[in-house]
């Protein structure tokens, strides 16, 4: 570094310390970058590369934007992925000496962005922390554009996969991973790969559970976490705490509106493994990820950008809780009931802006002008939307009406203080109205005073002189200037200062001129100085009630949801579900909600479905393909899914026993591309089922054993179908097969009911009538598919020979497996192993310490050779 | 066991009135009468024209068994009425057996029904009366009619029909009586995918008004409910700010059935009588209900008219029932709040208005709007004969024309008068001492990209210090007015006339703008007789004098035979 200019080693130091971000390195007006960052920055904003001495002759790339403009185009980087650390002057230059001193003031990364140009408005932007502690992990989140902060402990065997389960649910922008954490499994990999979460290494010390513990007491003010929840949870408060340490870091301030923390227990809802949200198409389509058509599309109705990211929150963890499910389905049926109400709240939400990232804004300190009157337009809805629901009597509507404050005084002041129309920046002026502020309107007067005096002063000149082209006008350079054309210069008397020579006139200045440009350029200056300072009085007065205007913020957001599930439960005749904790799901008239809609009206089958703990538990469903199988298992799992978030379900009626998991398997995303084959898929996820299914949860199966041969696939899914059976109850199943033969295990096993999706055929040909009835399907009839589907004639005539030929031969073998009783069969032939042999022989009693460490010692040997 | 019998001769011969499908609103209406007689609680009707007439009801009542579907599209056979007794006894809508059939028989129509318990369903195809397949099919419980090719083989019938519009208006007003005679049935009428209403189905009456009417609509009316055994009425009749000078907004109804009643009617509307000036008409929905005996439904074809076996036992029911119901509320005449309006400098530029549409003649679109007391004038060379009376409020200018009362706008008209008048490049005039203005950023930003603009308009400005300007010149037809206020003004009509466009059109934005400027300066300044008769005369020389630059009318006409009316001269 020796020879650089002291400029160059300021610099040096600050990317020393941020070398994985572009340091934007305030310089004048601009914020210059350089070296790699500034080859970087002039490809992706498309600015130009120059270059600046660094010292000893040599030269390095440099780009620069200018301050003034600087959001968009860090906007750009942000958006691109860029990691970036601003670098400004901290102390005034006119008064530094030497080289003015400069700080890292800010530092963006993804999971830390605020501007509103990269945050989309229906979905939260999370930011998550990693930890692990005595055998537990710790995963804390927080999107710091709305002030939301949960923090979980994972513990127990398959924490590991609950962790990944868990950050698949929240789909974060960006991951502070615990460094010991690097070789955790895959889950490095699993996060940037799969997940495509930008991973940030953070400092062991972060995650230091006594520090992290402190951090938060102190931040947010307390003596215990016990009002958390998290006192006796030290993973999770290892992991908030690490977070709370990154945020103050990289925005190096506080976020005011970062106000509580809240404990989520992912057993405290339904889980749904990420493969069935990929598969149920909750979130996202599965044949190019469009919101349009899935579940999610389905429920909302919502009105405010709120009430869209609640929705989804709230579609990402069903409950469990049955009176809150209650509450929430009372809520839904009396906003349906009373469409007067439901109209006037919708109404009134209409004029409700994004209240939770404006208050985030306010928070972090960087609301401007516009934002306070988005704030105060937004409050005004709220009397109206508070008489609305003011009558209602189900509780959790009165509670949410009592949760409802229009902050009065808030909504005064801004109106008292701020104009109809201000701009958007903030150091300009004209943001406060002159009737608020006495000092204001003096300067506002004494500005335009000034400005009068100047523009009666070329009147009185032009008399005073004769020139009667005298002109008095101003620009940037010169200030106010008397302007001469050129045959007059002679009559210029002689206190005037020339200033500046033109082609065709002179400019000059005088000494009274020159006094009242003072008075009024210092008045301008000053009034912006001055309306910026009540600006910021005004907001910080505003973020003195933050806790009351998210509050509201919270209720708006549930109303809309609930008033949207009432719209949707109208407008499509759904019903109220009765949910409770018992065994049985009883479905009456179901209906898909999504494809109801997507389908013309009547063509809709509706189907009724019958789930318990006894002889009902697994239904075995045959039938030809594109009958309508997948269909009808999807639609029960979105039933129940809609029961337990409290909305209103497509069917005429509906008993829904609480499901704590839902399970699978459908293959429609084999993943070929991966490295593993169509069956190596189906059967880990058929064992990872096998080995998470517990009580109360609800699995469907998709055509099992698809991917090897039939005799192997068969017995695969007849084995699955007796283990789930014998070895795993109160696990609701539900399986589509097109193995026929697997019906007769209705006789063999009490727990398994027969269903098929009927098919009518007439000479030949088959029509699919969509209705799931009891009892297995006659045949097949894939031959009638494929005739459906195109084949050719000759070769369809060939198949139906091949298969009443085969449909002979086969016939005893069908008997073959009815009759086999249930053997333990093993895999491998009778055999013992030698070592087993040995350990069986030993008398372990009757040994003594030493002879038993030498026989263990060899029997370890030997053990280890045989690998 | 079939339902559906052939009717014998006998009844087929009373009822038979060469049931002739006319419009595809009769479409729709015997397909939806079907549904609810089918005890549907949701019906759906779609409705599109490409070419042809398109029109789905799918609805989800009880649907029709295998074996009585065919029958469906036989002529007189019905599962309603089987001999004349039954007639008499009639309660239900669809009787005659004819709809169907006659649809059939001028269109493509395809039929898909299921009963509830059936294990599929069963559709029918049938075109222009000849069936063309019977077949199984996999659907919902409930009955779907798609009929398409609507009069595709009688060309003439489909040339009569009326445009778009008018049919689909039609439409909506027999779907619209049928949703407030069945609130217990959620229905939804769409047109080429866009909905056009949709009613919750929840059984009250009043909800299905507000999903149809609105909120505001839905204040002003009142509850009706009065019995004279075993005759009964119910229902709910607007105050008189609902009012309009058509009957498109009565409903009657008799057992559920939409009709048509001049007994009803009269009834109704000498209720009103002392409250209502001629020519405007209540807005009700009315229920009448008795047994089935004493009325008789079979009149007419389109089984809209009904007779009564009493009466003048009914009129006075209802017009009894009405008036308690209006003397139970306020009387008079009620502003509802949607409908005040301001008049005079309006904020925003508006589209133009057209003309109240003359053909209101009982069949417009169902969304309530007040009907002006006064029309739009646009015959020409009225103008030069308007002879003023006098000035109204500053603004408007009273005068007597050949056919009656005439007012102007004095804004509009000056805005007329001066955008002409500046389609050169307008007069200047210089300022004799410079005026500083503080636009304020924004402002000041849109100076500068409308600065040619604005200063072949007349106002010259240059930069007066950080954030002022120095007003060096207006423009002379803004006379005496304060130039600070003016600018400032021609700058925020600018800013409100949207996103600044560059060359011919933004010229004729400032054009604009200035010339609603102006107009605001001189529009509210008392006029001299002379000054009035200047300002009409200079109006009337203008190439288009009905409108402002805006599009807003200028000049309002209430014809003498209105006012003849009003004070019930005929």
């Amino acid at each position: 570094m020796r020879g650089f200019t002291p400029l160059m080693q300021q610099y040096q130091r600050i990317k020393e310390a941020h070398p994985d971000k572009i340091v934007l390195f305030r310089l004048g007006d601009f914020y210059e970058m350089f070296y790699e960052d500034a080859e970087i920055a002039a490809r992706e904003l498309e600015i130009t590369l120059t270059s600046r001495e660094i010292g000893k002759g040599r030269r390095v790339p440099m780009a620069g934007i200018p301050c003034q403009a600087a959001d968009g185009y860090i906007a750009r980087l942000a958006g691109r992925g860029y990691r970036l650390a601003i670098c400004e002057q901290v102390e005034d230059p006119s008064r530094a000496r030497g080289l003015v001193r400069r700080e890292v003031v800010r530092i963006i990364t993804p999971g830390t962005v605020t501007d509103d140009r990269l945050l989309q408005g229906g979905k939260n932007n999370f930011l998550v922390a990693v930890t692990e502690s005595e055998g537990h992990f710790g995963l804390a989140a927080t999107d710091i554009s709305t002030g939301d902060f949960w923090t979980s402990q994972l513990g127990g065997r398959g924490r590991l996969e609950s962790l990944k389960e868990e950050l698949a649910r929240l789909e974060p922008a960006e991951c502070l991973l615990d460094p010991r954490l690097e070789g955790r499994g895959d889950l490095t990999a699993y996060l940037e790969t799969e997940l495509r979460v930008s991973l940030t290494r953070g400092e062991d010390w972060i995650f230091e559970p006594e520090r992290a513990s402190r951090l938060l007491k102190e931040y947010f003010g307390v003596t215990t976490l016990r009002g958390f929840g998290i006192e006796d949870l030290p993973a999770a408060a290892a992991a908030a705490g690490a977070l709370l340490e990154y945020i103050r870091d990289t925005q190096k301030r506080d976020l005011r509106h970062l106000r509580r923390l809240r404990l989520h227990q992912p057993s405290d809802y339904l889980i749904v493994d990420r493969t069935s949200r990929i598969n149920l198409e909750l979130f996202r389509r599965l044949v190019d990820g469009e919101k349009e058509g899935t579940l999610l599309w389905a429920l909302d109705a919502t009105i405010t950008a709120l009430g869209r990211r609640l929705l989804s929150r709230w579609l990402s963890s069903p409950l469990l809780d049955v009176p809150t499910i209650n509450a929430r389905l009372d809520g839904v049926g009396e906003l349906l009931q009373q469409t007067l109400v439901r109209s006037s709240v919708r109404d009134a939400l209409k004029r409700v802006r994004d209240l939770e990232r404006i208050a985030g804004k306010i928070g972090y300190g960087s609301a401007n002008a516009r934002d306070l009157l988005a704030l105060k337009e937004s409050l005004d809805a709220v009397p109206q939307v508070a008489q609305a629901i003011a009558a209602c009597r189900s509780p959790l509507l009165r509670e949410l009406a009592e949760r409802l404050d229009a902050l009065p005084s808030v909504r005064q002041l801004i109106h008292r203080a701020i104009v109809d129309d201000p701009p958007a920046t903030l150091r300009e002026g004209g943001i406060i109205r002159s009737s608020f502020s006495t000092e204001v309107s003096e300067l506002r007067e004494l500005r335009g005073r000034g400005q009068e005096w100047i523009a009666a002063f070329e009147a009185e000149e032009r008399s005073r002189t004769g020139i009667k082209s005298l002109k008095v006008g101003y620009n940037r350079v010169l200030g106010y200037y008397i302007e001469v054309t050129r045959p007059n210069l002679h009559l210029v008397p002689p206190h005037y200062q020339r200033k500046q020579t033109l082609a065709n006139a002179e400019r000059f200045v005088t000494e009274e001129l020159k006094n009242w440009e003072a008075k009024v350029l210092g008045a301008e200056e000053r009034l912006q100085e001055l309306e910026y300072e009540i600006f910021c009085q005004v907001r910080e007065e505003v973020a003195s009630e933050l806790d009351k205007l998210q509050e509201t913020a919270r209720a708006l957001a549930e109303l809309d949801v609930l008033a949207g599930f009432a719209e949707l439960a109208a407008s499509h005749g759904y019903c109220r579900p009765e949910v409770d904790d018992g065994p049985v799901i009883d479905i009456r008239d179901g209906r898909h909600p999504v494809l109801e809609r997507l389908l013309p009206s009547g063509s809709f089958v509706p189907n009724d479905c019958y789930l318990d703990e006894e002889d009902h538990r697994i239904l075995l469903i045959t039938g030809p393909n594109m009958g309508g199988k997948s269909t009808y298992m999807r639609q029960v799992a979105l039933i129940v899914l809609m029961a337990q978030l409290g909305s209103w379900v497509p069917a005429s009626r509906a008993r829904i026993g609480v499901v704590e998991r839902i399970f699978t398997r459908v293959g429609a995303r084999d993943d070929l591309v991966g490295g593993q084959s169509t069956f190596m898929m189906e059967m880990s996820e058929v064992a990872n089922i096998l080995h998470n299914a517990c009580p109360r949860s609800l699995v469907l199966l998709d055509e099992i054993g698809r991917g090897t041969s039939t005799y192997d696939g068969m017995s695969i899914a007849w084995a699955v179908v007796q283990h789930l059976h014998d070895r795993m109850p109160g696990v609701k199943v539900m399986f589509a097969t097109h193995y026929r033969e697997l019906t007769s295990l209705e006789e063999q096993l009490k727990g398994v009911k027969n269903y098929s999706v009927a098919v009518k055929e007439q000479k030949g040909d088959i029509t699919f009538l969509y209705r799931v009835v009891r009892g297995g399907a006659d045949a097949s009839y894939g031959i009638q598919v494929a005739k459906l589907a195109g084949l050719p004639e000759e070769v369809l005539q060939r198949a139906l020979q091949l298969l009443q030929k085969l449909e002979e031969e086969a016939r005893p073998s069908a008997r073959r497996y009815q009759a086999a009783p249930m053997v333990q069969l093993r895999l491998f032939p009778d055999h013992v192993h030698p070592l087993v042999e040995e350990l069986r022989k030993l008398d372990v009693l009757r040994m003594t310490p030493l002879e038993a460490l030498s026989k263990l010692h060899e029997l370890v040997e030997r053990s280890r050779k045989e690998s | 066991m079939r339902r559906i019998k052939v009717l014998n001769e006998d009844v087929v011969r009373h009822i038979a009135a060469g049931e002739v499908v006319e419009h595809p609103a009769s479409v729709v209406k015997e397909l939806v009468e079907n549904a609810l007689d089918a005890e549907a609680s949701r019906i759906v009707v779609e409705v599109a024209h490409r070419g042809s007439w398109t029109i789905r009801v799918s609805d989800n009542g009880w649907g029709m068994s295998e074996e009585d579907a065919p029958w469906a599209l036989e002529r007189h056979a019905t599962s309603k009425i089987a001999s004349l007794e039954d007639l008499r006894r009639v309660r239900t809508l669809g009787f005659r057996g004819e709809a169907l059939p006659s649809i059939a028989a001028v269109s493509t129509l395809e039929l898909v029904t299921r009963t509830p318990r059936a294990p599929h369903g069963t559709r029918v195809l049938v075109r222009g009366g000849r069936r063309q397949a019977v077949e199984p099919v996999g659907c919902a419980p409930g009955t779907t009619v798609t009929v398409t090719d609507l009069f595709f083989n009688v060309p003439v019938r489909a040339k009569h029909l009326s445009g778009d519009k008018a049919e689909v208006a039609r439409i909506t007003a027999v779907v619209t009586a049928l949703a407030l005679a069945n609130p217990q049935v959620a229905f939804r009428l769409s047109h080429e995918g866009r909905r056009l209403l949709e009613t919750p189905g929840n059984g009250e009456l009043l909800d299905a008004v507000i999903s149809l009417y609105g909120r505001d609509t839905a204040e002003q009316l009142l509850p009706v409910e009065e019995c004279d055994e075993p005759f009964r009425v119910r229902g709910l009749i607007g105050r008189m700010a609902l009012a309009r000078s058509d009957r498109s907004h009565q409903y009657f109804f008799v057992n559920n059935r939409p009709v048509r009643s001049r007994t009803l009617r009269t009834g109704l509307e000498q209720a009103y009588a002392t409250s209502l000036p001629r020519g405007k008409y209540p807005w009700a929905v009315l229920f009448v209900e008795c047994t089935p005996e004493l009325v008789d439904v079979n009149v007419h074809p389109a089984k809209q008219r009904v007779r009564f076996t009493a009466e003048a036992r009914v009129r006075e029911l209802v017009r009894r029932a009405v008036e308690r119901a209006l003397t139970g509320a306020r009387t008079g005449w009620e502003i509802p709040k949607s409908a005040v309006e301001t008049p005079g400098v309006a904020e925003k530029p508006v589209p133009y208005l057209p003309a109240p549409s003359v053909s209101a003649k009982g069949e417009g679109a169902h969304i309530a709007d007040l009907e002006p007391l006064w029309d739009i004038a646009g015959e020409s060379d009225v103008l030069s004969r308007l002879r003023p009376l006098g000035q109204l409020a500053r603004r408007y200018i009273v005068c007597e024309g050949p056919d009656g009362l005439y007012l102007v706008d004095q804004h509009a008209a000056h805005e007329r008068i001066h955008f002409e008048q500046l389609q050169g490049d307008p007069a200047v005039q210089e300022l004799l001492m410079p005026v500083v203005v503080e636009p304020g950023p924004e402002q000041l930003a849109l100076w500068e990209s409308h600065r040619v603009a604005l200063e072949r308009a007349g106002f010259r400005a240059e930069q007066f210090g950080p954030t002022a300007l120095a007003l060096r010149s207006v423009p002379s037809a803004l006379g005496n007015a304060e130039p600070r206020d003016a600018f400032l003004q021609l700058l925020s009509r600018l800013r409100e006339a949207g996103p600044a466009r560059t060359g011919a059109g933004e010229w004729e934005l400032v054009q604009r703008a200035l010339a609603a400027c102006v107009a605001a300066v001189k529009s509210s300044q008392p006029l001299s007789m002379e000054e009035m008769r200047r300002l009409i005369s200079s109006l009337a020389a203008t190439p288009r004098p009905w409108t402002c630059p805006h599009g807003r009318p200028t000049v309002l006409k209430l014809p003498q035979q209105r006012i003849d009316r009003y004070f019930h001269r005929s």
